[in-house]
């Protein structure tokens, strides 16, 4: 009773944590104050929309001027003429380009622009005049930060990462309950085979690993050795992939569930019962191994830290990997039970058949009372 | 709870993921219009919603896009030498998905008055085009995985030479196709479904369909006063032929050689299906 509670209670926390993790992050994400403009932001803001959209002509920072600005009635000046933080009134002539951030461009009677007309988070109005060319109003979560990759934030790249691993927990959740309801007798074969001998799994999955390759290559030889082969060239491809990562697959959700099952002991209770202890068992296992991808999720924002936790992440994926593929084909992908063989052998062996061994045992004598000399 | 926990852990990623995944700009962008004289447009949209209908402001084309910065680009390009003009978006990756631009919107407005050879290449798109009252000179579209729905409400007041359609696995249907003024449709459809509606419009002049259908179906709809005559080759394909005429190789409705109006129709189909409807009105 109370190691159900327990148990309980540590979804609980799971749960809570998941959203303890991410709820303060999707508050902070969105309402940042506009920063003043500075070349230095406008700086980055050109070198983002640059990235971005590198078929948008640009002027370099350098030719903004900051403020209201006009061009006079008679005034004829060459572009591209740039302005930050302000309005640009266009009274006159302007050989080429307009370009304005966080401000507008009005185009008044008489004013004639021959080139494009763009504005940063503002917006172009022909009052009379006229563009020769585009005029384009770009706005929306245009980044402070320089370039695509920098513009999000430490906490949009936090909650990316963690939604990201909870993504792939969650899939694998759906993949175990799948195999579980399906595939029961399956997985229960390949943790037997895991749990026999750990070890000959874990090298039978490296060996895997290792031939995965060479053996495509050899059956798409095989195959276009044949004329008609040829043909299922691509659709041997891609079974045989689809077929490496369900081993793959299945091997890691018996060694989730053999993790599992060392913390929730099954109960000498009903079918039912057991299977509940089962479905948690995996899930709980699938938390544990996927944890120190939670963990590195978290230290995303640490480079040494976060390389050190991936790293480790990868480590303890790869290992649950390779011996959960290993344990897979030693059972044939959970066709074969290693159990079963050995039951098989022994029944094979006449030895078990008889009390007495097949070799005999050496005969004895009854024994009898040595002869007494008696009266003759 | 544990079921909670469960449900929690997996709604979590599905709430989560859109909201930080995009960076979403809007482009509004228009060009005056200088000239009347015939351009070429172009509108390339790899996925999310697009509107398209013939603009009333004195402006070659004007354009609101949202997309995101960080897996497109906005394309707004005019050769004035050429008389060209490219509007749409390009990935700047490999592809884009319809999961990549799931919230991304084109709305686009053609200028009516200059004569236009349009050409559509979109990808997992869902879209209303509305091209009745532009003055279509040639109509090109091509649609991978879209869902097209092309209206001509209004008359063409241009004669429509061409309509070529490459539909590959999407769905198109083309409403009131008779307003187009179209004189030509060569079709060709791999997986996908194309209802071609011939209703609409009292010109007076024939039609040549000529259709290539793999795997997909082709529903041909033309008023019930129309005349139609069916050259079609099938193989393991489906052709209704009911209420139709064998003459030749050629499969003619009874009206056909006293219809003022006619359609020719050549379709080739492997293992797909044709169907002429005569409800187009």
């Amino acid at each position: 009773m109370y190691a159900s509670h327990a148990r309980a209670a540590a979804f609980r926390v799971a749960a809570f944590a998941l959203f303890a993790g991410t709820a303060p992050l999707l508050a902070q994400a969105p309402q940042a104050p506009q920063a003043p403009v500075t070349r230095d932001a406008l700086e980055r803001v050109l070198g983002a929309l640059r990235a971005s959209a590198p078929d948008v002509t640009l002027p370099p920072a350098d030719r903004f001027s900051f403020g209201d600005s006009t061009i006079g009635a008679r005034a004829r000046v060459t572009g591209p003429v740039a302005v930050a933080g302000g309005t640009l009134h266009v009274r006159g002539v302007v050989d080429g380009d307009v370009v304005t951030y966080r401000g507008d461009v009005v185009v008044h009677e008489g004013g004639d622009v021959r080139g494009n007309a763009l504005t940063i988070e503002g917006r172009v109005t022909l009052d009379g005049g006229r563009v020769t060319g585009d005029v384009r109003a770009l706005s929306g979560d245009i980044a402070p930060g320089a370039g695509a990759a920098a513009s999000a934030s430490p906490q949009r790249a936090l909650l990316h990462e963690l939604t990201l691993t909870a993504g792939w927990l969650a899939v694998l959740m759906v993949v175990g309950i799948g195999v579980l309801v399906f595939a029961s007798s399956n997985l229960g074969a390949v943790s037997e085979a895991l749990e026999r001998d750990f070890g000959r799994a874990f090298l039978a999955g490296v060996g895997a690993q290792l031939a995965l390759l060479p053996a495509l290559v050899i059956l798409c030889i095989a195959l276009a050795l044949s004329v008609l082969g040829i043909l299922l060239i691509p659709f041997a491809i891609v079974a045989y992939l689809l077929v490496a990562a369900g081993l793959v697959t299945l091997g890691l959700l018996a060694v989730a569930s053999i993790t599992g099952r060392t913390v929730l002991v099954a109960a000498d209770a009903g079918e039912r019962a057991r299977r509940m202890v089962a479905l948690r068992g995996m899930l709980f296992g699938l938390v544990v191994l996927m944890s120190p991808w939670f963990v590195a999720a978290a230290l995303a924002w640490s480079p040494v830290g976060g390389a050190v936790a991936r790293t480790v992440a990868i480590g303890v994926t790869w290992a649950a990997c390779t011996a959960g593929l290993g344990a897979a084909l030693i059972s044939r992908g959970g066709v074969r039970r290693v159990s079963a063989r050995a039951a098989q052998r022994a029944l094979a062996s006449a030895s078990w058949q008889t009390p007495t061994p097949v070799s005999g045992v050496t005969a004895g004598r009854r024994p009898t009372p040595m002869a007494t000399p008696g009266p003759r | 709870m544990t079921t909670r926990a469960l449900v929690v852990a997996l709604a979590l990623p599905a709430v989560a993921v859109p909201a930080f995944a995009q960076r979403w700009h809007t482009l509004d962008a228009s060009r005056q219009l200088r000239d009347t004289l015939p351009v070429t447009v172009r509108v390339e949209y790899g996925a999310g919603k697009f509107e398209l209908r013939p603009g009333a402001a004195p402006l070659l084309y004007l354009m609101h896009l949202k997309y995101d910065a960080d897996r497109a680009e906005p394309v707004t390009r005019f050769d004035s030498a050429a008389r060209t003009l490219a509007l749409g978006i390009r990935s700047h990756g490999l592809r884009l998905s319809s999961s990549d631009q799931e919230g991304g919107t084109l709305h686009a407005e053609l200028t009516a008055r200059a004569p236009m050879a349009l050409a559509l290449e979109l990808g997992a798109v869902e879209a209303d085009l509305q091209l009745g009252g532009l003055r279509l000179t040639d109509l090109s579209l091509k649609g991978g995985a879209a869902d097209v729905t092309v209206r001509f409400d209004e008359r063409n007041p241009e004669r429509l030479h061409a309509m070529t359609l490459d539909v590959g696995a999407a769905a198109v249907k083309i409403r009131r196709a008779g307003n187009s003024g179209v004189e030509q449709v060569r079709a060709n459809v791999g997986a996908g479904a194309l209802d071609l509606d011939l209703g609409g419009g009292d010109s007076a002049h024939d039609v040549e369909v000529s259709a290539n259908v793999a795997m997909g179906n082709f529903t041909l709809r033309v008023p019930p006063g129309v005349g139609v005559s069916i050259d079609a080759t099938t193989f393991l394909a489906s052709f209704d032929k009911a209420g139709l005429v064998k003459r030749g190789d050629r499969w003619n409705t009874p009206n056909f050689d006293a219809a003022a109006r006619k359609v020719r129709v050549r379709v080739r189909t492997v293992l797909g299906g044709f169907r002429l409807a005569r409800d187009a009105r």
